[in-house]
């Protein structure tokens, strides 16, 4: 009989329908391997197991009994223990209060330190962790963290436990000791529900494997019956060929210099074009880089490093998650401080402010839109016309914006963008992800940027915008733009750029071009990073 | 790990310096009073607690006691004179109280921030052998001398010369300080007990206002728009008088009589309406309180006997005297007053 | 240093580096008070220090776990008010009257903070106007009386003893328990990472509510010692204790974010701010530069000690 049954369960966020009917099943003894892109639904759907969210219709049941009144404390309660990617740890508590967090162990209402550190141990021991109960999580590095939180899932001895990334951070070994505990859980008849975008992980541990694509399951398959490829197509809904534009070199430069959102017919030509000028290989526009950037350093999140920026080319940063790929990209728009040598077409440059970085026409989308890039609570046409005051105030008129030369742009903008909106009054934050992507990488074309800063361009962003999106970045590219990109979504990375320098502790280790760049090489990259990267902190500090 | 202990030691002995710092640079001033206190045998140290400082009232007030102790210091009666100014904070009133008993003050004077919270603190002083003066906002303690005027006695006096002004009959408006505070209720008391010896006054409206001009023109003009045919105006406060008289100039009405306050903004446009036929009766909350209580206190730490309690009699502000009074250039927000001569200070303080 | 000793000494940095900053502040008091360290004069200034001290402590109960209480000077006065008015009919009764209004109204900050979806800087502030109405219900002009037998225990000492003292010490250690309860560790948990707390299982409702009506219970104690210091009740008296009881948890380094902090440093920084103060009198210095030397102390403390005890981060 299966432990948890998920029965056409549906939510929705503000409009945003994020699961529609999903339904799959976890039998006892069983690892399940959850998979699909980033925003296919799979926390979601997890969330809806542990208590954290409450579908809005269909149902879950655990046991055979449908879950009523659910909360994190009721599933815990029945023995759903899970591990997410978003550390619930509390940095300021001890590893063994950590462990214990929420169910301390008390001996006439009161919690003892001695004890509870002596309790901790053998959990600490399982998951092959060698820290002492005492110390403070916070001070733990990032892997370290992500096993006390395992830890605290099996010390309640779990039936069900659910690990959502939950070895993003963790490195080969601490891999193993993860899969040793859920070896373990299976013998002993538990179940487990594995998330992860290593896929190689995930054929290694797992029974069954359920694909969920735009909030719906695609199919559930053995292990035995399925390989690699035939995920992948299930999780993206076409073949992988198809999502990702030529890269630089490989296709035409044709209409480069309309920067907009090519249609279904241009996409095909330039697919066939791209076979043609394979043959007659195209010229890779050679320029020097726009920017040039030397041992670029913020303190405490990246240190020394290089990148050079041509026109024309993708560049990707890649690496886990919190590797300092984010400082790089705020630090090359002067929102935070840094040292290092920067040059902007071979003169040097002071990033101080976004001010600076700005008239240097470097442009910045920003990972969190809500928060560094739009404002939501305004509508299109305000977003769209805030950074280029210039063109909507011609003549000097300062202050006053000419309305006409807003509408202009603003209608210019939504059409070569395929921004699907209402009307330019409408309020972004009705527009779905994509759209709101879409109209934050909007509001700097006008300006004829030379840099391009994107981080994490299509996060939570459906298929087919996706695709729009990757092929607008391309286009840039090829009209002269520089490109770099962050991304925690290693198909995307060696689907779009033409380079990755993949990133470990605030350093580049890898750099990945060509032949290399496969996901492969670069999940390898990413988490073996330490034997490669220099010790923080040598070689800047005497 | 290094970096972190280094900043902390850096933090602690900058915080160390700047605490011995403070303490240092006022060490000079400390000693030197020390050393008036032991020269002259006789001379008192005198220190003022109060709970504001910098309302206009009381910085009048602050400016009149100081000039009184720089003529007592020449008479070499005072040898060091310190206020302190609570900002609001009672309990650091308490603290200021205790704080001259450990330095063995021989005078304290208190303007009080509550009438009951600072009796213990204040007795403790008296049990020390201190004199403590109490002026302007009374506390309850009988065991401190307390200068004072009565509010029930105002509100008595600005109602009688009302009923009288219009002859024992007519409607008015009543215009009150904020619901609920002490001096507002008192004051009113006092006006209703002298309005009943003239039953054919009618209260038409009873409007209370903080002692404040914007909202006090505020909360007149919406009274006066309901009943514009007022034969009158009891008004408590200077504030709630200027207001009210800026609101029958503004509209061009019928100038009524409005008693008043010697706040200088009212004096003003009472001088400027006198020819119109404006007319008014006004008092004051005198400065030289603070005054009365220094002069009573060191009186009492000289040995003379002083009562406990002192009532000031309000002074009176009419048609005739007005001249004497307003200050044409000082500002709206200032309380003139005429200084009480020394015999009559002396009379009161029981010389 | 051996490695221990160098531990504990980091962990502590706040209270360490607060007490360094004592020494020297008794120094310079010692200066101009030298009857400072007689029993006397200690159970003056504890007597003086000790409603600060406790509604510090009720202030840093609220603020680790992730919240702020603006309504603490009003609820204060409210406990001022039930005690000061009931005192006669018998102290132990209106004690437990007090600490009940203030445990309960802190209870019901908890509620409007934990269900309203506010901020607690806007619920509490709202709860402020609300309380200190209740407390002019409770005592419209200053009075109530406490029995002068106690007023004068408490401010001179029983039998040689300094009462308030004794309750810093009593309340410390019923401080120390509470922290070593589950309700203790979850107020900790709740402070440092609320969704954590919420995806562990910890009912951060409860917890919440918990921790304000906690800290009512402390407030209230320092509404009655105020009643006690003051022999009377005063509804507009507890206003300043809100500021100055955020100012000395911020000394004591509790984060305004929650989680972080320790009640020790909060005792020592609501000690220190009282003797500056008091320092500050006894300097002759003008009234006006007092405020400007007490906000310029306060300011330089606080900004050395974020330095002192700033941690890498990205």
């Amino acid at each position: 009989m299966a432990l948890l049954a998920v029965e056409k369960v549906s939510k929705s966020f503000a409009g945003n329908r994020v699961l529609n009917e999903v339904s799959f099943d976890v039998r006892a003894g069983e690892v399940l391997a959850l998979v699909g892109e980033n925003g296919a639904g799979k926390s979601t759907v997890l969330s809806l197991v542990t208590g954290l969210l409450s579908p809005d219709s269909g149902r879950v049941l655990y046991d055979g009994e449908p879950l009523r009144s659910w909360s994190p404390h009721r599933a815990r309660e029945v023995g759903i223990g899970s591990v997410h990617q978003e550390l619930s740890l509390n940095p300021h508590q001890t590893v063994a209060e950590n462990v214990f967090l929420g169910q301390w162990p008390a001996r006439r209402g009161l919690v003892l330190r001695r004890d509870l550190a002596k309790r901790a141990r053998p959990l600490l021991e399982r998951v092959g962790l060698d820290v002492d109960p005492l110390t403070r999580a916070g001070r733990l590095p990032l892997g370290q963290q992500q096993l006390v939180e395992l830890a605290k899932a099996l010390a309640s001895g779990p039936r069900l436990l659910i690990l959502d990334e939950a070895t993003s951070a963790l490195d080969d070994d601490q891999v193993r000791s993860v899969f040793a505990v859920v070896d373990e859980l299976r013998a002993a008849d538990s179940s487990v529900i594995i998330v992860s975008h290593r896929m190689a992980e995930l054929f290694a541990v797992s029974d069954r494997l359920t694909v969920l694509k735009d909030g719906e399951v695609m199919a559930t398959r053995d292990r035995a019956e399925t390989d690699h490829d035939d995920i992948v197509r299930l999780m993206i809904g076409r073949e992988l060929s198809d999502l990702f534009p030529p890269k630089a070199g490989e296709g035409s430069p044709v209409g480069a210099e309309i920067a907009a959102i090519p249609s279904e017919a241009e996409i095909a030509e330039e697919k066939s074009a791209a076979g043609v000028a394979a043959e007659n290989t195209i010229p890779v526009l050679t320029g020097a880089p726009v920017l040039k950037v030397r041992g670029l350093t913020v303190p405490g999140a990246c240190e020394n490093v290089d990148l050079d920026l041509d026109p024309g080319r993708i560049i990707g940063l890649g690496g886990l998650q919190g590797q300092g790929q984010r400082a790089v990209l705020r630090a090359l728009f002067g929102l935070v401080r840094h040292s290092g040598r920067i040059e902007l077409d071979g003169r040097p440059a002071r990033l101080a402010s976004p001010r600076e970085a700005i008239r240097g026409r470097i442009a910045y989308v920003p990972e969190d839109r809500k928060v560094e890039g739009l404002h939501v609570a305004q509508n299109v046409r305000a977003n769209l016309s805030l950074t280029n005051l210039g063109v909507v105030t011609p003549g000097k008129r300062l202050l006053t914006v000419d309305r006409g030369a807003e509408a202009a742009l603003v209608d210019d903008l939504v059409e070569r963008m395929r921004i699907r909106v209402t009307g330019p009054e409408q309020e972004v934050r009705r527009l779905s992800g994509g759209n709101q992507q879409k109209v934050s990488l909007a509001r700097w074309l006008p300006s004829e940027p030379r840099v391009l800063l994107l981080a994490e361009p299509t996060r939570g962003i459906d298929v087919g915008t996706k695709r729009e999106i990757y092929h607008l970045l391309r286009r840039l590219a090829d009209g002269g733009m520089a490109v770099l990109v962050t991304s925690g979504d290693t198909m995307e990375l060696v689907g779009l750029c033409d380079e990755v320098a993949v990133m470990y502790e605030g350093a580049v280790v890898e750099r990945l071009a060509g032949e290399d760049l496969s996901e492969e090489r670069l999940v390898r990259a990413s988490v073996t990073g330490a034997e490669a990267a220099p010790r923080k902190g040598a070689g800047t500090h005497a | 790990m290094i970096g972190r202990f280094t900043r902390a030691a850096v933090a602690v002995t900058a915080l160390g310096a700047l605490a011995a710092t403070a303490a240092c640079g006022v060490d000079s001033g400390d000693d030197s009073s020390g050393d008036g206190d032991g020269g002259k045998s006789k001379a008192l140290k005198v220190g003022w607690s109060t709970i504001y400082l910098t309302p206009s009232w009381m910085q009048q007030t602050d400016k009149m006691i100081k000039d009184d102790v720089a003529k007592l210091k020449g008479e070499g009666k005072i040898a060091d004179y310190q206020v302190f100014n609570a900002n609001g904070d009672t309990s650091q009133q308490i603290a200021q109280i205790r704080a001259m008993i450990q330095q063995k003050y021989d005078v304290i004077l208190v303007d009080a921030g509550s009438s009951t919270a600072l009796n213990p603190a204040m007795e403790q002083a008296v049990n020390a052998g201190i004199t403590v003066a109490n002026f302007d906002s009374l506390v309850t303690s009988e065991k401190v001398v307390r200068v004072g005027t009565d509010q029930k006695e105002w509100g008595r006096m600005m109602g009688q010369w009302l009923g009288e002004k219009l002859g024992g009959k007519g409607k008015i408006i009543a215009f009150n300080g904020p619901a609920g505070v002490a001096v507002s209720e008192e004051r009113w008391q006092g006006a209703q007990e002298a309005l009943k010896k003239f039953p054919d006054i009618k209260v038409a409206a009873n409007v209370h206002s903080e002692y404040n001009l914007a909202p006090a023109a505020q909360a007149f003009a919406s009274a006066y728009s309901a009943n514009p045919d007022i034969d009158g105006v009891f008004s408590q406060g200077g504030a709630l008088s200027a207001a009210a008289l800026q609101t029958l100039v503004k509209q061009k009405k019928k100038m009524v009589p409005i008693t008043g306050e010697n706040y200088n903004g009212f004096l003003k446009l009472w001088k400027e309406q006198k020819a119109n036929g404006f007319s008014s009766l006004s008092t004051a909350q005198p400065n030289y309180l603070g005054v009365i209580a220094l002069r009573a206190a060191v009186a009492k730490a000289g040995g003379a006997t002083v009562p406990n309690q002192i009532m000031v009699p309000l002074p009176k502000i009419t048609d005739d005297t007005l001249d004497q009074y307003v200050k044409a250039d000082q500002p709206d927000d200032s309380y003139p007053i005429q200084p009480m001569p020394q015999p009559e200070i002396d009379k009161l303080i029981g010389k | 240093m051996p490695d221990r000793v160098a531990t504990t000494l980091r962990g502590n940095l706040d209270v360490v580096g607060l007490g360094a900053l004592l020494v020297v502040l008794l120094a310079a008091y010692r200066h101009y008070d030298s009857e400072l360290f007689t029993p006397a004069s200690i159970t003056i200034l504890s007597a003086q220090f000790l409603p600060l001290i406790l509604a510090a402590m009720g202030q840093s109960t609220v603020m680790l776990a992730g919240g702020i209480d603006l309504s603490l000077g009003s609820v204060l006065a409210l406990a001022m008010a039930v005690f000061a008015v009931r005192a006669e009919d018998g102290v132990a009764v209106a004690a437990v009257l007090a600490l009940a209004a203030a445990a309960s109204t802190g209870a019901a900050n908890g509620v409007l903070v934990a269900y309203a979806g506010l901020p607690p800087i806007i619920v509490t502030l709202a709860a402020s106007f609300l309380w200190g109405g209740v407390t002019l219900v409770v005592l419209p002009k200053p009075g109530g009386s406490v029995p002068a037998g106690l007023v004068d225990a408490y401010n001179n000492g029983w039998n040689g003893l300094a009462l308030p003292f004794v309750v810093i010490g009593l309340v410390l250690l019923l401080w120390k328990t509470v922290r070593t309860t589950r309700f203790g560790l979850s107020l900790y948990a709740v402070g440092g990472n609320e969704h954590g707390a919420y995806a562990s299982g910890i009912g951060v409702r409860k917890v919440k509510i918990g921790a304000y009506a906690l800290a009512g219970v402390f407030v209230g104690l320092a509404g009655i010692g105020l009643a006690v210091q003051t022999g009377s009740g005063d509804a507009t008296i507890g206003a300043p204790y809100t500021l100055n009881s955020i100012a000395a948890s911020v000394l004591a380094g509790v984060s305004f974010f929650g989680g972080i902090g320790q009640m020790r440093a909060t005792v020592l920084a609501a000690l220190l701010i009282g003797l500056l103060t008091n320092l500050l009198l006894f300097t002759g210095l003008s009234p006006f530069y007092q405020l400007i030397m007490q906000g310029a102390v306060l300011i330089v403390a606080i900004a050395v000690k974020t330095f002192a005890t700033r941690e890498r981060t990205d």
